[in-house]
């Protein structure tokens, strides 16, 4: 079952963004996109990443501020590495290569 | 400190490079290593030999043991040891590869750290960036397959990873058990589909193998192989290793060898006593052999003229033999000689070939020097086995001219004198009696000195009577293979034949058509005596008393009987471990082994005649060392009339010429003599 926001909120995610030992990745768009369709492959193929789907992304506002990301990526940190549009989080490799560049640094 | 995933990565890609080259190199170098072709069927030949069983190589002539066995083995690989495709091996690799990612995500995603210690945290997350590169890679690899090699869109892409590519659940989470669970599939169908084209393979095609013998005396023979063909398997023959014992082809060839070593001891005699004498005779046998044929050429001069002669007196005997009111016996006296005159004709053609042997070899061997009259190109040897060849096929020439010469007088007496004439003109009647009375004493003597002479300097030359070696071969279907053995003990070797043995797979014949050759190899090797063995052998030696008067001092040509101990170490690879030598790879370390048997020092004693007194026999025993596997001999001994000391040093001729003539007869790929060290 996906972890959802809502009813997730943004203080919900605040916990893991602050664990060193995971990285954290926002799709935003509903079930059905192919966007997080990829963002479970890729939850699936790496380690220590944790995914949510964000349905509202008001509720990422702090992060996102007036962006209209379609993908949130983090690093190790609460810090937001890179955004990502809706072009970008369709493809597998691209969203790959966004998580694995962001968790080198 | 944003270097260190760098150089992780670097390290990986360095790990990688290197495990794949000692997977290569592990492949390279084990003898066992099978290798299954498109009918999925390994062969592989192994000697099995006293010292162990070592591998026979198809790309380089081997060495092996004359008592040997040699047997070519048959794997039918198994569906998951075929390698159907490249496409297979990559599927595989894929699915090794992302079991091993799986592994590596669970391990990481179980560690327990304490966020406090910032060392630990810093630990894991290069560990899970070295994991993110590896899945990275693993998976532009797999993409970049699935989109470019198999041509699937995005949407059947994310279907193998969610695993809804067979109507399951849609479990995008589940990406590493989804794709094994595809990558599986796809290697069975592959696996499906080749076992398929391997049976109907198995049943369309039919393996031979055969093997042949070119010793070094005598000419090509083929050999039994168990199972393979009809040929008798052969006396239980072997080569005694330490003894003295020979066997039958042992024996001819030492007898060849002191043959050699007493006629060029006796001719070295010779010319230093009458000087250029030898000279003299050689001449005088050429000249004699040049008179003949010459004469044999002026008979034969103008065969164009008694051709259409021949031609015309056929013609007209024919319309005599067809026209209606001729009596019976006329009828069947002319056509019975039209027959005759007919072969006559046929044979002119024969003639023509014999006179150009002739002329080339007569204008040939003026002045020529014995190396090139004897082995240059159109050389007396080749030029006379042309000729023997032509002159042997027209042996029954004599007797078709005499009954010609019969068929006319019967049908002379049959019709009158004009009737004869005009059918028989007297210029072709003349002719035929002539060349009748002239080959009768012209043609025998002819065969036989160009006989003489080709025997005495050919030398075996086994391609050449390949076409002659007629086997009946039993082929296999691939589905029925048994070892193909060869026991080397009962082929009737003598050291450094050679034995070629060929396995063919063919496409079965049908009513059709003819099957089409599907692959083939041969293996070449040497028959030699490995680890500790003797030689015996015959030399020309040049031996000079250590006591007596000056002409015992002198160094005077003689023939020795010599037997060495030699010891050869294996340059074969061994096909199992337990094998006792290790083997000599020329091409790497091991140089004092590759020297040695280069070298192939031997120790022995020898029974010598010799010519150091009055008597006229004379024998001298002692000991000898021996170099290069015989090839040169020196010693020191006891002559057993003068009771003197002596030395010698002696050169096997026989392998001195056996040498000379494979190397002149070139390397083949699968011959590659100048590779090897005796």
């Amino acid at each position: 079952m996906a972890e959802t926001l809502p009813p997730l909120t943004a203080n919900d995610i605040r916990g893991p963004l602050k664990d060193p030992t995971f990285s954290v990745y926002l799709y935003v768009g509903s079930e059905e996109d192919i966007g997080w369709e990829n963002a479970e492959i890729i939850f699936g193929l790496l380690s220590r990443l944790r995914t949510y789907l964000v349905k509202n992304i008001n509720l990422i506002q702090e992060w996102v501020g007036t962006e209209k990301p379609s993908g949130v990526v983090f690093g190790w940190d609460d810090k937001v590495a890179k955004l990502l549009n809706k072009e970008e989080t369709d493809d597998l490799k691209t969203v790959l290569n966004a998580i694995t560049e962001a968790r080198k640094k | 400190m944003t270097k260190t995933p760098l150089r992780h990565l670097l390290l990986l890609v360095l790990a990688l490079l290197l495990s794949l080259l000692a997977t290569i190199a592990v492949a390279a170098d084990d003898p066992a290593a099978r290798s299954f072709g498109i009918l999925g069927v390994d062969y592989k030949m192994t000697e099995y030999a006293h010292d162990g069983q070592w591998v026979v190589r198809k790309t380089k002539l081997t060495k092996v043991d004359a008592n040997s066995d040699l047997v070519l083995s048959f794997e039918i690989a198994k569906a998951t040891e075929m390698r159907p495709s490249p496409e297979w091996q990559l599927l595989n690799r894929f699915l090794d590869t992302f079991k091993e990612l799986a592994a590596g995500r669970a391990r990481l995603m179980e560690a327990k750290i304490d966020l406090a210690d910032q060392n630990k945290v810093k630990k894991l997350q290069e560990e899970v960036s070295q994991h993110d590169q590896a899945v990275t890679v693993a998976v532009t690899d797999l993409l970049s397959f699935l989109g470019k090699s198999k041509g699937l869109s995005l949407k059947e892409i994310n279907a193998i990873f969610c695993g809804t590519f067979d109507g399951g659940k849609k479990e995008c989470e589940k990406s590493y058990a989804n794709v094994s669970r595809w990558l599986r599939g796809e290697i069975e169908t592959l696996e499906k589909k080749a076992a398929e084209f391997a049976k109907k393979k198995g049943e369309e095609v039919e393996v031979t193998v055969e093997a042949f013998l070119d010793p070094v005396l005598g000419t090509r023979k083929a050999l039994h192989i168990e199972g393979y063909d009809s040929l008798p398997s052969g006396e239980l023959r072997p080569i005694d290793r330490y003894g003295v014992r020979l066997n039958p082809e042992e024996r001819e060839r030492l007898a060849m060898e002191i043959k050699q070593a007493e006629a060029a001891a006796l001719a070295i005699n010779e010319f230093q006593e009458s000087g250029n004498k030898i000279q003299a005779k050689s001449k005088e046998f050429l000249e004699e052999l040049k008179d003949n044929l010459r004469s044999l050429e002026k008979e034969l001069k103008e065969p164009e003229k008694w051709k259409s002669l021949l031609e015309t007196a056929i013609n007209k005997l024919d319309e005599l033999a067809k026209a209606q009111g001729t009596q019976d016996d006329v009828k069947n006296a002319a056509a019975q000689l039209v027959k005759a005159l007919e072969k006559l004709t046929a044979d002119t053609q024969k003639i023509k070939e014999a006179l150009t042997q002739v002329h080339i070899l007569t204008t040939q061997t003026e002045n020529a020097r014995l190396e090139t009259l004897l082995l240059g190109s159109n050389g007396l040897l080749d030029a006379l086995s042309a000729l023997e060849s032509s002159l042997t096929s027209l042996k029954t020439w004599q007797e078709d001219l005499k009954s010609i010469n019969e068929n006319i007088e019967t049908l002379t007496k049959k019709i009158t004198k004009p009737e004869a004439d005009r059918l028989i003109p007297t210029e072709l009647k003349d002719f035929l009696t002539s060349i009748t009375s002239a080959l009768a004493k012209q043609f025998p003597a002819t065969v036989n000195l160009v006989s003489l002479l080709t025997s005495n300097l050919k030398i075996s030359i086994g391609t050449d009577t390949l076409a002659q070696t007629k086997t009946e071969l039993i082929p296999h279907s691939l589905d029925d293979l048994p070892d193909a053995r060869l026991e080397l003990a009962r082929a009737g070797l003598t050291l450094n034949d050679r034995v070629t043995i060929k396995v063919r797979f063919k496409e079965k014949d049908t009513d059709k058509r003819k099957g089409k050759n599907i692959d083939e190899a041969t293996y070449v090797t040497e028959v030699t005596l490995t680890g500790l063995h003797r030689i015996i052998s015959a030399d020309l030696i040049f031996a000079s008393a250590l006591s007596g008067d000056e002409s015992a001092r002198k160094w005077k040509p003689n023939v020795a009987a010599l037997v060495n101990w030699h010891y050869t170490f294996r340059s074969n690879e061994p096909s199992k471990k337990e094998a006792k030598t290790p083997p000599v790879d020329p091409s790497s370390g091991n140089e004092l082994r590759k020297f040695w048997n280069w070298l192939d020092l031997g120790a022995g004693i020898h029974l010598a005649s010799l010519s150091q007194g009055n008597e006229a026999v004379q024998f001298g025993v002692g000991g000898n060392i021996s170099l290069w596997g015989g090839l040169v001999h020196g010693g020191y001994g006891y002559n057993l009339s003068t009771n003197g000391p002596y030395v010698f040093i002696g050169i096997s001729l026989f392998d001195v010429l056996n040498r000379a003539m494979r190397v002149g007869k070139g390397a083949s790929p699968t011959q590659p003599e100048m590779q090897l060290a005796r």
